[in-house]
């Protein structure tokens, strides 16, 4: 229960500075890009924004301490209750700001080859990561939305960045229309949800008794129906669960590559946030109508993402379908919330985040030198680049779900939530899809180790930050599947777990 | 539904006014049209061409500069509203929020949006 | 006094013409003014439900106003994107921009 007493402002400030610092860079980095000039300005300003997110990495410490001091303060409200500092919150908040410096770290010299407007892009990365932050970091539902739009707005921007690229426009154009579209159906689920509860703060409605309120009985039980199917339906976009998912193989294919790879994981671990708060963890004792719906857009969406994916000969539009199936297992975790499954998509969310930015860190790679785009692009990478073609079957095998990784795990608590939970022909879809998905990463293990690369081609160098992304991503794929431990009790103590 | 009856009457009333008011100026004024009275009026400029073109694309960047910092304002009349209960907090909030659309302005001028070229 | 009802079916017209309007249109302009006209259904449900719900608090008025500050935001930057459409492609129809099929 949140705190009644109002909290002085400072002491509120205190647990929300990582937002602060990073939207106050944001904003420099906005000034930044009329100061200076020459070569090095680029790597200066993704110097700043990385040295703001390490910054706002620290500053959650203040949280962390309140958290978990002897006074053992679960969830306080802020800034009267608009935002909530909880373990919940502080977890995806930390994952959040991991994966913008990620993003931030392998852009770099993408963004110098294809002379991206580097004080835009690292600014606007900035900014949806604040976004992202506020949606994991509130249970209002007002903010939830400010949020959401901050992240989406900032996210249609980047998706157009390439501004002599007509397919970055077009992609734009496309995640624009269609992600204002979701928008504006995610709130009207909201309204409805706030015309029923006479509330929009999600721990107010837990304790909204449904036969007090202005709709009763069996039209409550519609209209709740009606609001969830909506707010899914808004939700479900930004994570491109089918029947939402039209976008986004077209984006992530148009998008600039670092762009796709952080809308693979950001705002879609965002969204994921936003649905734990809302579905599991806010109206599961109002209305339970939306875990049916719940499993319908699971199966559909692993299995048309798997069978799509394995059609595809672009990487990115590859990975696209690959990431609408990966958003069907971890929607399953939804479906078994009644057994567990929300700390499963807690922990699918962060493995997920490190596996996929690994993979478009070596996508990138391959751009460096002018390739990425086909999977042919990876012929013969294990002579070309030995550690980073070992790092990219790591990755893949995570994907796959392969023991000894953080892949295996996550698939592994979200399927036995679903047998927990009595929905163990769930579990069995799951993992046929998984058995379906070798098919498409194998080709490009094929590709790398036993196709000969081309002819006249050598090693191929890598940059620093990419060499960075890539040890992070690898060493957090090894190290959550091999000791989880840490992470799973701070999640099994999240709240409402 | 009297209520409506209300509304009824407002609305026929409404319609009428203008009617009757050209009605009784055509009647009454002397009619004396030359080609340069009949011209649209333009602000005094000598109109030109028609009214139904394509209206240049740049204008819409100013439209859309305009309408960012016009709609922002609508956060200030709650405030203004509720200042004296909010106190100090709620004045160097709004102080914030005033600082941050100001270097949005100014970044929008530095970027030559505000320009016509 | 005007019954709730009325409102919200209203706002339940307005928010079907407006997706009718954006998933059925191909002119960009106009799938943009569709979509403003479902924010707008939805702050008059917000407004509404404030007024007889829970009179007397202002939460639902203060979401409507956020939701219109976020949707000029929004119709600014959709309007950018769709006039580097423009500028570009010399195109405003989204039936015509098929670079990215599946």
């Amino acid at each position: 229960m949140p705190a009644a007493a109002a909290t002085p402002v400072m002491a509120d400030l205190r647990l929300v500075l990582p937002e602060v610092i990073l939207a106050l860079v944001a904003t420099a980095l906005l000034a930044g890009g009329f100061v200076g000039v020459g070569k090095n300005r680029a790597r200066l300003l993704a110097g700043m924004a990385l040295g703001g997110l390490v910054v706002a990495f620290l500053a959650l410490w203040p949280g962390y301490r309140e958290l978990t001091g002897a006074e053992g303060n679960n969830m306080m409200g802020l800034f009267s209750q608009m935002l909530v500092a909880d373990r919940f919150g502080l977890f995806f908040r930390a994952t959040f700001i991991a994966v913008a410096a990620m993003v931030v770290m392998y852009s770099t010299r993408y963004v110098e080859q294809h002379n991206l407007p580097a004080a835009e892009f690292y600014s606007l990365v900035l900014f949806a990561a604040v976004g992202m932050m506020l949606m994991a970091g509130s249970i209002e539902l007002i903010t939830i939305y400010i949020g959401l739009e901050l992240t989406s707005i900032s996210s249609y921007i980047l998706a157009g960045l390439m501004r002599n690229d007509p397919k970055s426009n077009e992609a734009a154009i496309k995640y624009f229309l269609t992600g204002s579209i979701a928008s504006a159906v995610f709130l009207f689920g909201i309204s409805l949800l706030y015309g029923l509860t006479g509330t929009t703060n999600l721990v107010a409605m837990w304790m909204v008794d449904p036969s007090a309120t202005a709709v009763t009985g069996p039209a409550w039980n519609v209209l709740m129906a009606v609001a969830s199917v909506f707010i899914l339906g808004g939700l479900g976009f930004k994570v491109a669960a089918v029947p939402f998912h039209m976008w986004a193989p077209d984006t992530y294919e148009g998008a600039p590559t670092p762009v796709t790879g952080f809308f693979s994981v950001g705002p879609k671990g965002a969204a994921f946030a936003a649905l734990l708060r809302i579905f599991p963890l806010g109206i599961v004792l109002l209305s339970t109508r939306w875990i049916g719906i719940m499993t319908v857009v699971a199966v559909i969406t692993m299995t048309l993402g798997n069978l799509s994916a394995l059609l595809q000969t672009n990487v990115k539009r590859m990975l696209a379908y690959s990431s609408i199936a990966q958003a069907g297992y971890i929607l399953v975790g939804f479906a078994a919330a009644a057994g567990g499954g929300a700390g499963g998509v807690m922990f699918y969310v962060v493995a997920y985040a490190f596996i996929n930015l690994g993979v478009f860190a070596v996508i990138l790679h391959l751009s460096t030198h002018g390739q990425g785009e086909t999977v042919e692009s990876f012929n013969g990478l294990a002579q070309r680049s030995p550690a980073i073609a070992a790092a990219m079957v790591v990755f893949l095998l995570g994907l796959i779900g392969v023991p000894f990784t953080s892949g295996f795990f996550a698939k592994f608590y979200i399927f036995g939530a679903a047998v927990n939970a009595g929905l163990a022909w769930l579990a069995v879809v799951m993992a046929v899809n998984s058995a379906v998905s070798v098919g498409y990463y194998y080709v490009i293990v094929r590709n790398m180790y036993l196709v000969q690369p081309p002819e006249g081609s050598g090693k191929l160098a890598v940059t620093p930050g990419l060499a960075v992304t890539i040890t992070v991503a690898t060493l957090m794929t090894l190290a959550l599947g091999l000791a989880s431990q840490p992470v799973i009790g701070w999640i099994s103590s999240s709240a409402g777990m | 539904m009297e209520k409506y009856v209300d509304v009824v009457v407002f609305l026929v009333v409404g319609a009428l006014v203008p009617v009757i008011g050209l009605i009784m100026a055509a009647l009454i004024r002397p009619s004396n049209p030359t080609s340069l009275k009949r011209a649209t009026y333009e602000c005094g400029e000598v109109p030109f061409g028609e009214g139904m073109v394509r209206f240049n694309i740049r204008y819409y960047v100013f439209a859309l500069v305009f309408v960012v910092f016009d709609v922002e304002t609508v956060f200030l009349y709650p405030w203004a509203v509720q200042l004296r209960k909010l106190g100090m907090f709620a004045l160097v909030e709004m102080f914030i929020f005033l600082l941050i659309l100001i270097f949005g302005l100014v970044y929008a001028w530095r970027k030559r949006v505000l320009e016509w070229s | 006094m005007i019954p709730l009802t009325f409102f919200l079916i209203l706002a339940a017209l307005l928010f079907g013409l407006g997706i009718a309007g954006a998933l059925l249109r191909t002119n960009a302009i106009r799938m943009l003014m569709c979509i403003e006209l479902m924010l707008n259904a939805v702050n008059l449900n917000l407004v509404a439900f404030s007024h007889y719900i829970t009179p007397g608090v202002f939460r639902g008025q203060v979401l409507a106003i956020f939701v219109m500050v976020v949707a000029a935001a929004e119709a600014a930057v959709g309007l950018a994107i769709i006039l580097e459409l423009t500028r570009k492609r010399k195109v405003i129809d989204v039936d015509r921009t098929t670079l990215l099929k599946w």
